[in-house]
């Protein structure tokens, strides 16, 4: 009997785990969460302008400056969606051929939206990590402020580049 | 000691795990009926505003942490990936009913399976209300 249970038991907790039933738990994830508002303030700044196409071309100037490719736009929507592969060790690693195998793909997205008097512009990023064979390893939302900071003063120079049209 | 590996080969069928040929059954199936499926998946808005409801739904699936992969203007649809503890792809697509409504449809997957229970589409539904200050009817 043993034996049997040994057996049978994973078994039975594996098919559980992949019924369609188990959706309890994603119940939450279209859910707002608590920190829903403080990761969309963090995500977000105003720009001061009308002219939301504009706002957008300065942001296609941007994503293609951090080395992505953009894989989507709709104007109409203000969306800008893009994607890079890279190593994922830092770049002074990789350039003394110390980096790791394994690489990350990082997706981001750009959402503009007028706003009274102005155009708000939200930005979030997501990274898959793979092994060398394209095993995911890990996946993630990238909360990091740092990460949002950067890219908005990043952003604020490209919006002043963009109206000097260089 | 045989029967241990003949029970072990049955479950392991029951479950679908590898060793057979891949099951052309899954290309058009769904669990649920067309009609409930639609049901719990469809609300009404009333507002004609396709534009503003389709950046409303991209601004509610970034509030729920998900990254827009696409989004058409002239068909209505958005879809995004979420990435958390689990692996959600969700598609919401937007079109016109009546001269006075406008129809929202989500539809989830998670990891091998499509969502078919009512309980995440009330909870996006409830989010999509906050986001757009309207009420969602219930599509008979």
């Amino acid at each position: 009997m043993g034996v049997i249970r040994s057996v049978l038991a994973p078994l039975v907790l594996m098919c559980l785990s992949a019924a369609p039933g188990c959706a309890g738990g994603l119940n939450n994830e279209l859910s707002l969460s608590a920190e829903s508002l403080q990761q969309r303030q963090l995500q977000t700044r105003k720009f001061e302008t009308r002219d939301e196409g504009r706002l957008l071309t300065a942001a296609v100037g941007l994503v293609q400056d951090l080395g992505f490719s953009i894989d989507n736009t709709q104007p109409r929507l203000g969306l800008i969606v893009g994607s890079k592969e890279r190593s994922t060790s830092s770049s002074a690693l990789v350039k003394l051929g110390l980096g790791s195998e394994n690489r990350q793909r990082i997706r981001i997205c750009v959402v503009t939206h007028p706003v009274p008097g102005a155009c708000a512009l939200r930005v979030t990023f997501q990274r898959v990590v793979m092994d060398p064979t394209g095993v995911v390893l890990s996946q993630e939302f990238i909360d990091d402020p740092k990460v949002y900071e950067e890219f908005f003063a990043k952003m604020s120079k490209a919006v002043f580049l963009e109206a000097q049209q260089i | 000691m045989k029967w241990h590996a003949v029970v072990a080969a049955v479950v392991l069928c029951a479950a679908g795990l590898p060793g057979c040929a891949p099951s052309n059954e899954q290309i058009l199936a769904s669990e649920e009926s067309q009609v409930k499926l639609r049901g719990m998946q469809t609300r009404a808005f009333d507002t004609t505003d396709r534009n503003k409801m389709l950046r409303t739904v991209i601004a509610t699936m970034q509030d729920l942490g998900f990254v827009i992969d696409s989004a058409d203007e002239g068909l209505g649809t958005v879809t995004g990936t979420k990435v958390s503890s689990h692996m959600l792809r969700l598609t919401v697509t937007v079109r016109p009913r009546g001269t006075t409504q406008l129809l929202v449809r989500a539809s989830a997957q998670h990891a091998l399976h499509a969502i078919e229970e009512p309980g995440p589409y009330q909870n996006f539904f409830a989010s999509l209300e906050k986001s757009l200050f309207l009420t969602a009817h219930q599509v008979d």
